[in-house]
């Protein structure tokens, strides 16, 4: 089942034909092959996978899907026809489960292309032009399925003449390259959770609309998730429920990274799209098991660091903690593992836009919880921790470090405080609410 | 599984019963895009009303309002959803009998206005004559105060005295 998830995580990069999953760094896979020869993420991912089909399937170019959901699938060559290799590309993609076996299209539903390259071939390119990504002003490279070429994303101003008479001395073809002007996406500015800061991960400011006239609210981003759409998976994130326009329903709040006023469109991260409503828990009382929604990333080139927290300088026990987050070269911590709920007494890790990174011990599990401003609302089976926080922090991960290493086992969503405790809904919670997602 | 205590307040912008009596919030200050962000004195000043006496086991309304009076438009944070201002109702010995937010679990959400020189917020609600065991509080002198959360500090008001005759 994990190995399922993995590999349909892989398919996802496909989807919004982005800088892809090679910028998303997750735990190591089996398919790798070759990994002496290949730099650290040409073979892994969606790259190794789609390189491991044209070994298989001769003249395979890639695949994607379009905008009315049908995959595409380029061919290239002679080596097998179009009907041979979309029937192969049915049973490897239904036996391996690359997708999902009900969703996983039919030979005969799939959209052939003829394409002018072998996926494999794009492959060893895009190894040999590695050292471009070293020139300056050169911001991604991409096997780039949509097209059926590679591609380079430089900065305005680069010299594209420059670019080429590179390629040609790794003896990459420029025809096979195509070469776009794009915005550097390394962090654009600021140094604190509480700034644009990319890519996205747990512990950022969220900014959003407040029913207040004349009012903006801030949150935390909680943790980056992929969940199962059909045939593919998509980003996502995790906030509080409460830090959408109306807890417990759908509203489509829009989320931001920004200063706080005034709202930007052109600053839009996400979309909130799950947030399920109290259910009636008693005569008089509504309940829900978590105050967790899930936004989806809006941008299609939203670099998104799926598996990270936010790593600041130092953490605080009876105070603040730190919310720098190290400029142009954050540090992370990685959800290598979830725990289902805490114990008492462990010590836990938070950081949130407010008083960043701070740690305590659990001090209260399982706890019904009312909240303030919401009569006969119950919050089921909630943990406190005694370490500080501050408004702004709700949607803050709650995790535990593991040691001095940047490995975390994530715990929850920080979402309430009632004096120097701060009140969190646990992993187990969330997922009885949210339904299933991968967190790492 | 245990419960800890439930309560009621009221929504921002709302009137309704509450175990500590009656809330509402009255807006004044606003996000104006338009707003430079000016350099200038920027103080944000706290003030509570209330009666100066009322008669034992009658409502005790309060009124908190956060001003503006610096030269600068300024930028107001405040914690809660809703906005978790606290009002507390100390004895003479400034021992508390009552403070609104105790006990209460508060959503950490940040709540943020732009308040013009001049501009203010006004938080209002109705203390019940409870105590924080719900206990109805006898006749004497109280000291009333108010208090609005910030991410840097907390804004508390002077406190005003408070004669509850019976």
């Amino acid at each position: 089942m994990k190995q399922w998830k993995l590999t349909s995580l892989a398919l996802a990069g496909a989807v919004g034909l982005t800088a892809c999953s090679d910028t998303l760094p997750t735990e190591p896979r089996a398919e790798l092959h070759d990994p002496a020869n290949a730099p650290p993420s040409v073979l892994r991912g969606l790259n190794g996978q789609f390189t491991r089909l044209a070994e298989e399937i001769p003249g395979f170019g890639g695949m994607y899907y379009g905008d009315d959901g049908k995959l595409n699938v380029f061919v290239a060559g002679n080596a097998t026809s179009p009907a041979a290799l979309t029937r192969a590309l049915e049973t490897k993609l239904r036996g391996e489960l690359l997708i999902s076996a009900k969703t996983a299209p039919a030979a005969n539903e799939m959209v052939v292309h003829q394409g002018d390259y072998d996926f494999g071939q794009l492959s060893r390119w895009y190894t040999e032009m590695w050292p471009v990504l070293g020139m300056e002003g050169v911001v991604f490279t991409d096997i780039d399925e949509a097209s059926n070429r590679l591609r380079i994303g430089v900065e305005a101003g680069v010299s594209q003449g420059e670019i080429q008479e590179a390629l040609a001395g790794f003896n990459v073809p420029v025809e096979a390259v195509n070469i776009e002007i794009t915005e550097p996406i390394v962090p654009l500015k600021g140094s604190t959770l509480r700034e644009r800061v990319q890519p996205f991960g747990g512990g950022l400011q969220l900014v959003f609309p407040n029913p207040m006239p004349g009012f903006v609210s801030l949150c935390t981003l909680g943790f980056n998730i992929l969940r199962d759409a059909p045939g593919r998976s998509v980003d996502y994130f995790v906030t509080n429920s409460h830090c959408t326009l109306n807890r417990g329903t759908v509203e489509n709040t829009p989320y931001y990274q920004q200063p706080i006023a005034p709202l930007d469109p052109k600053q839009l991260i996400g979309i909130e799209v799950v947030d399920p409503p109290f259910f009636q828990c008693s005569a008089t009382q509504v309940c829900r098991w978590s105050d967790a929604a899930i936004a989806r990333y809006e941008t299609a080139r939203t670099p998104v660091r799926f598996g990270s927290i936010y790593r600041t300088e130092f953490f605080g026990t009876s105070g603040p903690g730190s919310i720098e987050i190290g400029g142009s070269n954050p540090n992370f911590f990685s959800i290598t593992d979830e725990a289902p709920f805490p114990l008492g007494g462990e010590i836990l890790d938070k950081v949130g836009r407010t008083t960043g990174w701070t740690r305590g011990p659990v001090i209260g599990t399982c706890l019904n919880v009312g909240i303030s401003g919401l009569p006969n609302t119950v919050m089921l089976c909630q943990d406190f921790v005694l370490a500080a926080v501050g408004g702004g922090d709700s949607g803050s991960p709650v995790f535990q470090q593991a040691g001095d290493s940047k490995n975390a086992t994530l715990y929850g969503i920080l979402w309430g405080s009632g004096g120097n405790l701060y009140v969190f809904s646990a992993m187990e919670n969330i997922r009885l609410d949210l339904g299933d997602f991968r967190t790492h | 599984m245990r419960q800890v205590r439930l309560t009621t307040f009221a929504t921002a912008l709302l009137s309704v019963a509450s175990a500590g009596g009656i809330d509402s919030l009255g807006v004044s200050g606003r996000v104006d895009e338009a707003l430079p962000r000016e350099i200038g004195l920027v103080e944000m000043v706290v003030e509570i009303e209330l009666p100066s006496s009322v008669r034992i086991g009658t409502p005790v309304p309060v009124t908190l309002r956060v001003r503006n009076t610096g030269t600068a438009p300024a930028e107001l944070a405040l914690t809660g959803l809703p906005i978790a201002f606290d009002i507390f109702v100390d004895r003479t010995d400034s021992t508390e009998v009552w403070s609104r937010l105790h006990g209460e679990t508060i959503s950490m959400m940040l709540q943020v206005a732009i308040l013009r020189p001049g501009e203010s917020l006004e938080f209002k609600h109705a203390w019940d004559q409870r105590d924080n065991d719900r206990q109805a509080v006898p006749a004497g002198t109280y000291s009333v105060r108010g208090s609005l959360a910030t991410p840097d500090r907390e804004l508390r008001s002077e406190p005003r005295r408070l004669v509850i005759s019976g």
